[in-house]
């Protein structure tokens, strides 16, 4: 069945859809991948580059569907630099002659295939290694050999599986049910030692997999819906190789190629952003107006996200100042519908901050925790907590989920965060402000009780800790505490600064002081 | 498989268990007056107490209940309406007494550590024994009304018995300004307490 399911995945794929899970193919056979055009456009004819297992340099173009005559001559520019120009990547030597290769998920007729052998002739005093050609036939062998046994097992898993792949792509993605397919993948359920071979294997597996799920959405343009499948598999990734302790190189590529499809997705929502002319409003205008403020932040949220990513990565953005434009001209649009906004409006206030907009920054988190402590600490059902995605927040608030009887008042799982964030920036005057409503509130914090089991979707093992703020307290003692090192965090994401903006929007239950204390101390060594 | 209908079913069953959930609350008051919260990750989970001004964490885990319920197949498809409601309510009433036990017994162990547990020792209840009880407690009032909050718990019986004393120690003048002296005296210390809620150097 696997072999339908990827024939049918290729076939409707272009190729940039199908260009990360061919890299982690490549990649799983032993290659190098060292470059992946970062916007599926063409460099010099080459849009993957690796160095294979016998250290000669490959390039690979790309392309989608039957390749005809009238096709052939339309790429020949291309794949004449494909074949002819060298390699210009820091890890190849220069002069180092490279293996060319044409990929289509599609295939190849016959009169081009003869052009192709008459051309390597041709080529042959520029480069006298032929251009090779993989075709889909061989591309699915590949993909399937790729999955080895990491494939799901129990029929209920299959089920699940399918059922991910059918699903429409319109709405939010389905963490809850992607996570729990996931953990029939990746291997953390077993408590006997995996060896690291098998992590790696096991996480192409899920890279590949996850390719396979996130069609629909990618169909729809679903780029919110596509990023958080690919951080909730990095995720996993994360859990196997915290787990098992294996070293990085087993699973790393497979993790970088997640991060770096998150990353695509933020960068094409961002570009949809700036090509809007709707206000950023779709659909039935009837029903817009009531998810209209949510999709502003979490546009926000993930757009500021993207922003911090390339900071701490020390690189240039194109678009931080459209981010910048758009957070100042759009915040007063921001709804908190539950306390899983509190990463998103976290982020918008730290990317604004890197604009030199300190006050609105301030505000922007005072207005959260105005919010929280009004309605958690009086009497009601209080703001849903961080375990409610925003639909699922603004259902229950709507009073379209007549039978769900959970209360949240009294609680507050990110009201310790923010309180520190504002203490961080000596808000005094704004927290003495608050301190009276936010005694009547306990500080929630759920702590997993191994480090792997930070990166599930929900931990088996751990404590739900109360708190209760102190009466009175003491600005000195909480400022210092406030800048106190972050303990709680794990190594692999705290090690990882650039993937800890997306952690905390995909995982907003993970939100917390700890958290947000190695967030915040990574941008300022970045800044 | 036989013709099912599991999404209706689904939603019926939610509904089902919701009638339960208020049915338990009626039926006892630690389920209806307790806070609620729901752990959605982890087995295990912790608190602060209050005990002499300072705090003690109190680290626990999940407390399971259970209900019996036998259903014979000959009986299920007469299960619906009154008959369903019937059996709903005799699970609440496992349900709410097993709720009461347990908070009695929680509530017990806390007042023993905190100190404001009165053992009366059988004897009968006294003006002497309610003003130490009283006592020996944080008294909360409303903000705005200033008016003395909280609800007693007890037995139904015992309920009417100290509602009946009540009536006659009203008509006790001296023992009515103790009442009032009390009274002001915990306002003062709730105010103290408030007072407390702030951001200080």
């Amino acid at each position: 069945v696997i072999e339908r399911v990827v024939e049918n995945w290729l076939t409707s794929a272009n190729e940039r859809q199908y260009q990360i899970p061919f890299c982690q193919v490549l990649s799983s056979e032993g290659e190098t991948v060292i470059y992946a055009s970062p916007h599926g456009a063409l460099e010099q004819g080459k849009d993957v580059i690796t160095i294979g297992a016998d250290k000669v340099p490959c390039a690979y173009q790309l392309k989608a569907g039957r390749i005809t005559l009238t096709g052939w001559q339309a790429i020949r520019g291309e794949i004449d630099e494909l074949v002819e120009l060298p390699i210009t990547h820091p890890s190849v030597p220069t002069r180092k002659l490279h293996r060319p290769y044409l990929v289509t998920n599609g295939a190849v007729s016959d009169t081009v295939l003869n052009r192709i052998e008459s051309t390597n002739r041709v080529w042959k005093k520029y480069n006298p290694k032929p251009l090779r050609l993989i075709q889909s036939g061989e591309l699915v062998t590949r993909f399937v050999r790729a999955h080895g046994s990491f494939l799901p097992r129990e029929t209920k898993d299959f089920s699940s599986f399918l059922e991910l792949i059918v699903k429409g792509g319109s709405g939010p993605f389905d963490k809850e049910r992607f996570s729990s397919f996931l953990e029939s993948i990746v291997p953390i359920r077993p408590s006997t030692h995996v060896l690291p071979r098998d992590v790696g294997r096991a996480a192409a597996s899920a890279v590949l997999l996850t390719s396979y799920i996130v069609q629909g959405c990618e169909r729809e343009q679903n780029h919110w819906a596509v990023f958080e499948a690919w951080i909730v598999t990095a995720s996993y990734i994360l859990a196997a190789a915290s787990k098992h302790r294996t070293p990085v190189k087993w699973w790393v590529r497979s993790f970088d190629l997640c991060e770096l499809a998150a990353v695509r997705a933020l960068e094409s929502l961002c570009q949809e952003c700036v090509e809007n002319h709707t206000l950023f409003t779709q659909g039935d205008p009837f029903t817009d107006g009531a998810f209209y403020p949510v999709r502003i932040t979490i546009l926000a949220g993930t757009l500021s996200a993207l922003s911090l990513y390339h900071r701490l990565r020390s690189e240039k953005w194109e678009h931080e100042f459209f981010v910048q434009e758009l957070l100042l001209a759009y915040t007063k649009r921001i709804q908190v519908w539950g306390e899983s906004a509190a990463p998103y409006l976290t982020m918008a206030a730290l990317e604004l901050e890197q604009h030199g907009a300190h006050a609105r920054s301030e505000q922007l988190i005072g207005q959260l925790v105005a919010t929280i402590v009004a309605l958690n600490g009086s009497k009601g059902r209080g703001l849903p907590n961080p375990y409610y995605e925003p639909e699922g927040a603004v259902r229950l608030i709507s009073g379209m989920e007549p039978t769900n009887p959970e209360l949240f008042t009294g609680n507050s799982y990110a009201l310790e965060p923010l309180i520190e964030f504002l203490a961080r920036r000596l808000a005094r005057g704004m927290l003495t402000h608050f301190w009276e409503r936010i005694t009547r509130i306990h500080f929630a914090g759920f702590q997993p009780a191994e480090e792997w089991e930070w990166f599930r979707w929900r931990a088996e093992s751990g404590s739900l800790d109360h708190r209760m703020p102190n009466t009175p307290q003491s600005w000195a003692a909480l400022l210092h505490s406030a800048e106190n090192a972050p303990s709680d965090v794990p190594s692999l994401l705290g090690d990882r600064p650039s993937f800890m903006p997306f952690f905390g929007l995909v995982f907003p239950h993970r939100f917390s002081v700890g958290f947000l204390r190695s967030l915040e101390r990574a941008i300022q060594q970045h800044s | 498989m036989l013709p099912d209908f599991p999404k209706s079913r689904k939603e019926l069953s939610e509904k089902l268990r919701l009638h339960l959930r208020l049915r338990v609350q009626e039926k006892s008051p630690w389920a209806a007056l307790g806070r609620e919260y729901t752990q959605h990750e982890g087995r295990a989970f912790s608190y602060e107490q209050i005990i002499d001004e300072s705090k003690r964490v109190v680290e626990t885990g999940f407390e399971e209940m259970i209900v019996p319920i036998r259903v014979e197949f000959k009986d299920i498809p007469d299960l619906v309406g009154e008959a369903l409601f019937r059996k709903l309510d005799e699970m609440a009433d496992s349900i709410a007494e097993q709720t009461s036990r347990m908070g009695q017994r929680r509530m017990n162990e806390a007042t023993q550590l905190a100190g404001t547990a009165i053992d009366a020792g059988g004897q009968p209840f006294t003006q002497e024994l309610f003003l130490q009880s009283e006592s020996a407690r944080d008294w909360e009032f409303n903000h705005l009304t200033g008016q003395q909050e909280g609800v007693y718990i007890a037995h139904p019986q015992t309920a009417e018995r100290m509602h009946k004393l009540w009536q006659e120690w009203k008509k006790d003048s001296a023992f009515m300004k103790r009442v009032a002296e009390l009274k002001a005296r915990k306002y003062e210390e709730w105010r103290d307490r408030e007072s407390r809620r702030k951001l200080v150097d």
